[in-house]
């Protein structure tokens, strides 16, 4: 049974259940095919053991669990991206408003806050380019302040903290 | 079959929800034909093993990427021939480990499988003679039938596979078939 490729291609269209008329030769070639196939496919049965089964179940639900957790976190990063910025925007208006020119500096209790704000950002996001940002944004803040003289007296800093942490424990933050 | 067609439907939609019973399903579904795949591509029951939790895996990650439109099984496989095919360039490339101290890689003690009797014997001589046979053909027709009979695959997803045309597909199938049923006779007669 000599076939031609083309002839070939109207037998594999016939045997993938395509309305092809087929020539002698053609019905032929498709029904040794199909007694071949049929005649090994037995041989071709394997059961799986039951452990190699178990196996793969257990690393399906363990990826399936870490997929659970990924999605979780990452949402919970796209809600708080915009208290995150807010948190800051309080907190630098915190600390414009209360420097007054001419006084002490008062850098590692603002720095404390700076940090506080900072460890809490990457503790609730995982998004790289927001922690870069804020990050560039946090050294920015600490040279200046290396360079300013801050009054202790006039930063009001329990009332910057409490604006941050109403932002932190505000509704929608919560209700994650 | 529209049953089953209906089932395996809700199996997908299940996954893509994240459910794990339809995970669970679709692995219960088609674990032992991935098993069988993997088997006779490999000829080794660890490397099996291992393909089968790898594909469980990538199952996890990339259902969502299924598309209902197109079959189920074609996708399944196709993936499974890809990690086969990966498989097989990663093991050229690392040197054989040999074993002095009667441990596998794993630090499992080596344990020879039981004896079989009976009938498990025959079958069990049989599946050794046909992957000695499939051995014997080239990897992609090799892969070709061994992906029409566990992937249900047809020889237009095949060709497109292998980015083959379509009669050629069909040409080696049938060329790879005539061969391994005169092997198979032939270690009968021996």
């Amino acid at each position: 049974m000599n076939l031609d490729r083309q002839q070939y291609e109207k037998v594999a269209r016939s045997l993938d259940g395509e309305s092809v008329e087929l020539r002698a030769d053609e019905q032929a070639c498709a029904a040794d095919v199909r007694r071949l196939e049929n005649e090994l496919d037995a041989l071709f049965d394997c059961a799986a053991p039951a452990a190699s089964m178990a196996s793969a179940r257990r690393r399906m639900l363990d990826e399936l669990s870490a997929a659970t957790r990924r999605r979780r976190r990452f949402k919970l990063a796209a809600r708080l991206a915009p208290l995150a910025a807010a948190a800051m925007i309080v907190l630098a208006l915190g600390l414009w408003r209360s420097r007054p020119p001419g006084q002490p500096s008062n850098t590692p209790e603002l720095a404390d806050i700076g940090n506080a704000a900072y460890f809490a950002l990457v503790h609730q996001t995982n998004d790289d380019a927001a922690l870069t940002v804020l990050q560039n944004e946090m050294e920015i803040f600490a040279a200046e302040l290396a360079n300013s003289s801050v009054s202790a007296v006039d930063l009001h800093m329990d009332s910057i903290q409490d604006q941050i942490d109403s932002f932190w424990l505000d509704e929608p933050y919560r209700s994650l | 079959m529209e049953m089953q067609t209906e089932r395996l439907r809700e199996d997908i939609a299940a996954a893509q929800a994240g459910v794990a019973q339809g995970f669970e399903s679709l692995l219960a579904t088609f674990g032992p034909r991935l098993y069988g795949f993997f088997l006779k591509a490999t000829g080794n029951h660890h490397d099996a093993e291992d393909l089968l939790g790898e594909i469980s895996v990538r199952l996890v990650r990339s259902i969502a990427d299924y598309d209902d439109r197109g079959r189920f099984e074609p996708w399944l496989f196709r993936i499974a021939a890809n990690m086969v095919r990966d498989s097989r360039r990663h093991n050229r490339c690392r040197p054989g480990v040999i074993s002095l101290s009667g441990q596998e890689e794993d630090g499992e003690p080596f344990m020879p499988p039981a004896p079989p009797q009976g009938d498990r014997l025959e079958a069990r001589e049989d599946a050794e003679k046909l992957a000695a046979a499939l051995k014997s053909l080239d990897e992609d027709t090799s892969r070709m039938i061994m992906l029409r009979h566990y992937g249900q695959m047809s020889f237009k997803e095949i060709a497109a596979l292998f980015a083959m045309p379509l009669g050629t597909v069909l040409a080696r199938v049938h060329r790879g078939l005539g061969t391994l049923r005169r092997l198979m006779a032939t270690s009968d007669e021996s």
